[in-house]
């Protein structure tokens, strides 16, 4: 996944003190070395590893030589974060290409691969990160059945049938509160039907 | 004084451990059957209204030292989602609306106990109900109108640091040993001049007896008065606004970590009868802000909370000087000088943020005994009704009411911390830092040019005398006295 210009595999054997930044180069252009935890180590702008706050702070507390070591992330996963600080880092909230990358960003990963996210923008202190793969979890459950959100998480029922019936009983209470009172809310079942099996 | 910001999503990370309980001894059947709740929560000061039943979480350290082969009941039910810590599993629950929110309890037993997490729902009726609730036990029930038996279904084995130290953070009292501390300064009957003098100028606090006896406030004023004479009026409540009688609902039954508080700057305006009910104590009379007139930054504001809420440690705005009144109940105050920052508190470089991430209770568990051994103690107290603390400027504070409260409190600048509001003001990240104006980036110029137009001359004796002081209490460096043309030329000094 390590194919994009910024975040370059670097040979195993070439001396460290060789990507090590002249003095002379501005932030804009020293580049910082990440290690995941497979110990693959990507190159990326200062810049953009600035994304994550944890770095930001490594760097301003005066980590400057060597790589920085990142045990809570994976090869793949730091690819994906690392593409995501290029289309974001220096750019307007509103910037369009960044949200159309969000949108292919979300769209094409598998849950596992959101979680993993969520983990690895959380450990890094990348809070747009955090947001958005959390958001796109919510998306995909939302408006799913009980049964629908067993198969997207993997998870076998646990209640006992008493249980299971006590619970969907409180729902269906819920249900017939939220249309009758509306309550004011301004999102009651849209339609006027929430379906709660 | 400002509130927290209450409803900002704080990025709350837990100590792994809180304190732990001693563990249940290993459970034969009999005692499963008997007491499968008891977590052995010696030593813990619960509130009387705390039963338990109501908890049904324990905490990860009784789930390493049980013995025998016990499982958390949490990861199963969970699926792919159990590798995620219950922080950010509840970051996603957040997200979803009310109906998906309920329907997903339905799901497995972690399921219903994570969707059923109260103070996620209290960010849902805060956000889809307003200041119009009727709080209704708890926020859950409080959005649905109905009242559920909790829970309904019985929760075995779960185990989960975060829920577990929500639920004891809710139902704590303040320990004994955090309140007995009280080292701060008394003063009753002393004049204006003898404060300045002792407390105000060499900017240390005091608290003050006596002085706000003849308040109308503190005959008159109590929840039903409050009620009847407040009406359809609605205050500031977090983000919300609401009428009185609808905070004292919310404000008798709520039990939780951080409780909602009444804290509302035009009180005085919205009804009238509470401004002229009190009067500035004559210490503080002196308010430079009010040449700005109607233009002044938020200045006053009354503030009514149940036992528990509070504000953890934070730097009042502006740079001003307060004063905190009690009316009714008591308050009690941890307070660190401005070159102290406390345990547990993170400000950012530039002063804009103060990270404090853990709640008032989780601070005295977790932080409070750690300062006590340090050179530069808190100062601390328990401020009671018709008390009234002085607050310098710059000082940090902690406060939470220990009872239902009602307070009053004002910043304010006098020309004793003139200089400093103004250097704070023209500071260039001011209009993120200043506080409590529409219009922040010229108050600088505003208020200068006011204070300059209606007391002539004051700013430039200020800084003079100031120079002086410093001239007087600082030996220069060689270096300093080489470069500093204002510091009488160049000295030699040794």
């Amino acid at each position: 996944m390590a194919s994009e210009a910024v975040a370059v595999k670097i040979q195993e054997g070439v001396a460290v003190d060789a990507v090590v930044p002249a003095a002379s180069e501005t932030s804009a252009q020293r580049k910082i070395l990440l290690k995941s935890v497979e110990g693959e180590e990507f190159l990326v702008d200062e810049l953009f590893a600035r994304g994550s706050k944890m770095i930001s702070n490594m760097i301003d507390d005066g980590f400057t030589e060597g790589a920085i070591p990142l045990p809570n992330v994976t090869a793949p996963v730091l690819s994906k974060v690392v593409e995501y600080w290029k289309h974001h880092v220096g750019k307007s909230e509103t910037d369009k290409d960044a949200r159309e990358f969000d949108r292919a960003f979300v769209k094409d990963a598998s849950s596992s691969v959101l979680f993993d996210i969520i983990m690895a923008a959380n450990y890094l202190d990348c809070k747009p990160l955090l947001d958005l793969a959390c958001q796109a979890v919510a998306d995909a459950i939302r408006d799913m059945n009980v049964e629908q959100v067993r198969g997207f998480f993997g998870i076998t029922n646990d209640f006992t049938p008493e249980e299971e019936a006590a619970v969907l009983e409180e729902n269906r209470e819920w249900s017939n509160a939220l249309t009758v009172t509306g309550n004011g809310q301004k999102e009651s079942n849209e339609g006027g039907n929430i379906v709660l099996p | 004084m400002p509130s927290e910001p209450m409803n900002k999503k704080r990025r709350r990370k837990r100590r792994s451990n809180p304190s732990p309980p001693l563990p249940s001894s290993s459970p034969s059947s009999e005692q499963q059957e008997e007491e499968e709740e008891e977590v052995g929560l010696v030593g813990f000061h619960l509130k009387p209204s705390a039963s338990s039943k109501s908890h049904t979480i324990q905490p990860l350290g009784n789930l390493l030292l049980l013995s025998g082969s016990s499982s958390n009941a949490r990861d199963p039910g969970l699926g792919s989602l159990r590798p995620l810590p219950d922080d950010l599993l509840l970051d996603i629950l957040t997200l979803l609306p009310a109906p998906d929110l309920a329907r997903l309890a339905a799901v497995s037993k972690p399921f219903y106990v994570f969707s059923t997490h109260d103070p996620l729902w209290r960010n849902l009726v805060l956000r889809d109900l307003g200041g119009d609730f009727l709080f209704n036990g708890s926020w859950r029930s409080t959005y649905s109108g109905l009242v559920f038996p909790h829970p309904s279904i019985s929760i075995r084995d779960f185990y989960s640091d975060y829920l577990f130290q929500s639920w004891l953070c809710a139902n704590l009292d303040m320990r004994p040993e955090w309140l007995r501390t009280d080292n701060i300064d008394r003063r009753r009957g002393i004049s204006v001049d003898e404060f300045i003098a002792r407390f105000e100028e060499p900017n240390r606090p005091v608290l003050l007896e006596g002085c706000i006896d003849a308040w109308p406030a503190m005959a008159k004023w109590a929840p039903d008065w409050l009620i009847r004479t407040c009406g359809d009026k609605r205050f500031a409540v977090g983000p919300v606004k609401m009428t009185m009688e609808r905070y004292f609902r919310y404000a008798a039954a709520a039990r939780e970590e951080r409780p909602l508080y009444l804290f509302d700057p035009r009180f005085a305006e919205k009804a009238p009868e509470l401004g002229s009910d009190y009067e500035v104590p004559t210490f503080f009379r002196e308010d430079l802000f009010g040449v700005l007139g109607e233009q002044r930054p938020d200045y006053r504001w009354i503030i009514i909370g149940p036992a528990g809420s509070g504000s953890s440690f934070h730097v009042d705005p502006n740079s001003t000087s307060a004063w905190n009144a009690v009316i009714k109940g008591s308050k009690k105050w941890v307070m660190f000088p401005p070159e102290v920052v406390p345990p547990g508190v993170h400000p950012s470089p530039d002063g804009a943020e103060v990270a404090c991430p853990v709640s008032i209770m989780e601070w005295f568990m977790n932080f409070y005994s750690a300062c006590r051994t340090w050179k530069k103690r808190p100062v601390e107290c328990v401020c009671k009704a018709g008390e009234v603390v002085f607050v310098p400027n710059g000082w940090w504070h902690l406060v939470i009411n220990l009872e239902d409260s009602i307070a009053i409190t004002q910043n304010f600048v006098s020309r004793r911390n003139l200089l400093n509001v103004l250097d704070f003001l023209k500071k260039p990240n001011a209009s993120e830092l200043v506080s409590g104006t529409k219009d922040r980036t010229s108050l600088h110029d505003k208020f200068k040019n006011a204070i300059e137009a209606a007391y002539p001359g004051t700013i430039d004796e200020l800084t003079l005398k100031a120079k002086e002081k410093i001239a007087r209490e600082k030996k220069p460096t060689f270096w300093e006295s080489v470069a500093d043309a204002n510091v009488g030329g160049f000295k030699f000094s040794f």
